[in-house]
């Protein structure tokens, strides 16, 4: 499989009053076509700022020290840090698009949800929008001269040469001015239909009923599921490569939750993305990934095929987190004793060592490098 | 059901068809436009020293239920009976159905009804029971010191004063893995699971004897969440306490709960022991629930019922059974008439008209 995202020795901090928060400590991932990569973690184990450092929108005080995130786009591999702003808003909800928890959060209560979806093929889809539109008012006007309808004739040429405009530069003035000036301004209409159309399949294709009622309502009126179908169909409405989905069912309901992960599953085929799925719960890793990535306080202690994760563990924290899942055959859990540390003052060597029970020497000293121990099998730890 | 109290098995919390309405109001005299029905109609039994799990999705009721049965809300309808005996709920019933003895029966409910109690005797009772919130960052108050927020309750039921609550505060702090250091900080200063242990210290304070758990480790980290249920199972035992542990994540129920029941919307739909709900589920909203906990396997092929459609308005449920236009298996019957809650076989309860067998 050909690699989509390539992370190499990322680092990211935080410049914050208390101190620098070494939020991620060279992070290497490898993310493959057509994959879903799961990434497993405790709060603060630097899961989202690595998503949101491949959508290179780490928020302040937080910067990107160093390191370097590959992507393949239009057949190369570009390092995405190395790229303007400019290329990078052309890439967001395009090629790379994000579901987030809290999908309250994500969506501006005083859109509609047409306005919110119809935002992205506007951005990322105009060119084939207007040429659209532009093949349909041409048909129209030969229907209109074959009926000798002068007028209706003049008036669509009209049209075609304001879309005509508006194709080359749509914040023109004199496109912003028709847009404006009643009776003319009626232009939009046939765009607006064209995108409506589109918005209206999207939200078919997340299995809403009665897309077209639901495209015209605000996201108070939706509940948690809906509005999270609505979430996602933002973020796969220009089919994007990588799907990156930050916990996308930790707000929802069980039952909902199920909906929601099929739907994933399901959407993933169908538009054949590759999916970076955050979540810190074990269950749903099993249930959704292929390979898995398991984070801990901003490191990489394991990365293996799912069965591998949960068959073979190897590195002690992943030992450990598997065991804490209650489970009825269990008598008594075995927790990890103590708290994730304190990204500010990061304990030395392995940043595991002070919670872990197979502790050496070496690991207070050195911090272990991501080693391949198995075939596809890699762990940072000492003990291999 | 307890390991512990095996001998000592009586009902210490009971409810009989607990209402809790909430009124919606509308127009300009704010009148009462309709109800939302949080918490319609619930018999439970809770045994002494049993951890009683209530599971279901958000908006079904179960915080509700959890604290108006410690009379945290105030009732609409029904009757709370906390420590009662036998004998003397028997006698009210039979007081209820027959005609006769009215005076007898209110004097009955006004002493033994925690519904009805009032004033003092209710506040004796309070210390009784105590609850858990889900989040410790805002069940904490961060302007108290974590002695003053585990002492308050000693000192608001007078139970010592002085120095002796500082004594009794760091006893409970070394109850709940704290120590000495931690007294004079406030909640800020700790980590999630460290909030949570104070907050549990403070359930504790005043000797209670139930304790509802409203999802306590849901706001947890999974390595965290592990201590701290192993810290609630170890003080259920040292206390001897008894737990309404309200959650939706089933992992933790099968692990923790003796006795489990489902609620939906406002009911409780099935009810039964840990074991016999988890093997041979009833009602097919339980079972679509219990289907749709993710497994920590990959290997685990396992058949999930996804349910259409999302939990219907608490405010207008659907006349008949509430899960019926949601449900693969309805029919006619289903439509017009509310199933109650029937025994099945020992001890295992169901809602249901046509439950899976």
């Amino acid at each position: 499989m050909p690699k989509l995202v390539g992370i190499k020795d990322l680092i990211v901090r935080f410049y914050t009053y208390e101190g620098v928060v070494k939020a991620l400590e060279g992070v290497n991932l490898d993310i493959e076509e057509g994959e879903t990569l799961g990434l497993v973690g405790e709060t603060g184990s630097g899961k989202s700022v690595t998503a949101f450092s491949i959508m290179l929108l780490v928020p302040p005080p937080g910067k990107i020290e160093s390191g370097k995130i590959l992507f393949r786009e239009q057949g190369k591999m570009l390092n995405l840090v190395e790229q303007g702003e400019e290329f990078m808003r052309k890439i967001r909800g395009d090629s790379i698009s994000m579901i987030f928890q809290e999908p309250s959060a994500a969506l501006n209560p005083v859109y509609t949800v047409y306005d919110q979806i119809s935002e992205s093929f506007w951005i990322h889809r105009r060119e084939e929008l207007i040429k659209e539109v532009l093949k349909k008012l041409e048909s129209e006007i030969e229907d209109a001269k074959r009926r000798r309808q002068g007028f209706r004739k003049w008036v669509l040429e009209q049209e075609v040469k304001i879309y005509a405009k508006m194709l080359k530069n749509p914040s023109s003035l004199q496109v912003r001015a028709c847009q404006k000036i009643p009776f003319i301004k009626n232009f939009r209409k046939r765009l607006e239909s064209e995108m409506r159309k589109r918005v209206v399949e999207i939200l078919r294709d997340m299995e809403i009923p009665n897309p077209e009622g639901v495209a015209d309502r605000y996201p108070h009126e939706l509940s948690g599921g809906m509005q999270q179908r609505v979430v996602i169909a933002m973020a796969l409405a220009c089919s994007p490569k990588l799907l990156i989905a930050d916990e996308p069912t930790t707000s929802l309901d069980v039952t909902v939750e199920a909906q929601i992960l099929d739907l994933i599953r399901k959407l993933k085929r169908e538009y054949g993305s590759s999916v970076l799925f955050i979540t810190h719960d074990l269950g749903i890793i099993a249930e959704m990934c292929d390979r898995v990535g398991v984070m801990y306080a901003g490191n990489i202690v394991e990365l293996a095929n799912v069965r591998e994760i949960f068959e073979n563990p190897l590195h002690p924290y992943t030992i450990a987190l598997l065991e804490a899942i209650p489970s009825p055959r269990a008598k008594r859990l075995k927790p990890i004793e103590g708290t994730i540390p304190s990204l500010v003052d990061p304990p030395p060597g392995c940043r595991f060592h002070p919670r872990c029970s197979k502790r050496m020497d070496i690991c207070s000293k050195i911090k272990p490098e991501l080693k391949e121990v198995r075939k596809k099998h890699w762990v940072a730890c000492h003990l291999y | 059901m307890s390991p512990v109290l095996g001998d000592n098995m009586s009902v210490l919390m009971e409810t009989q068809r607990l209402k809790k309405y909430f009124p919606i109001t509308g127009g300009v005299f704010k009148r009462r436009v309709g109800d939302v029905r949080a918490v319609d109609g619930v018999n439970i039994a809770i045994d002494r020293g049993e951890c009683f799990s209530l599971v279901g999705e958000s908006g079904c009721g179960k915080t509700t239920l959890g604290k108006t049965m410690i009379r945290l809300l105030d009732p609409t309808e029904g009757h709370i009976f906390f420590d009662v005996p036998e004998d003397i709920k028997n006698e009210i019933s039979r007081l209820e159905n027959s005609n006769g003895g009215q005076e007898r029966l209110k004097a009955l409910l006004h002493q033994y009804d925690l519904a009805k109690l009032k004033g003092k005797a209710l506040r004796k009772m309070r210390r009784r029971m105590q609850i858990v919130y889900q989040d410790p960052t805002s069940s904490l108050n961060p302007r108290m010191l974590v002695k003053d927020i585990v002492g308050e309750p000693l000192i608001v039921h007078k139970i010592s004063s002085g120095a002796e609550v500082e004594e009794r505060v760091l006893q409970l702090l070394y109850k709940v893995g704290l120590t000495e250091d931690h007294m004079l900080r406030y909640p800020h200063e700790f980590s999630g699971g460290q909030r949570q242990r104070i907050a549990i210290a403070r359930a504790l304070a005043t000797n209670p004897d139930f304790v509802v758990l409203d999802e306590p480790t849901s706001a947890i980290d999974v390595s965290v969440r592990a201590q701290i249920l192993n810290l609630l199972q170890d003080l259920r035992r040292d206390f001897n306490l008894t737990y309404l542990f309200i959650t939706h994540d089933l992992n933790v129920v099968r692990y923790i709960a003796d006795k489990v029941a489902v609620m939906y919307l406002g009911k409780i739909v099935e009810m039964a022991e840990k074991k016999e709900m988890f093997r041979k589920t009833l009602h097919p909203y339980s079972r679509a629930l219990l289907s749709s906990i993710p497994v920590p396997d990959p290997e685990a092929k396992r058949k999930r019922i996804v349910l259409s459609g999302e939990v219907p308005s608490p405010v207008n449920p659907p006349p008949g059974c509430r899960f019926e236009p949601r449900c693969p298996y309805a029919k006619e019957r289903c439509k017009k008439e509310m199933p109650p809650l029937e025994e099945m076989k020992g001890g295992h309860f169901v809602a249901c008209y046509y439950p899976l067998m």
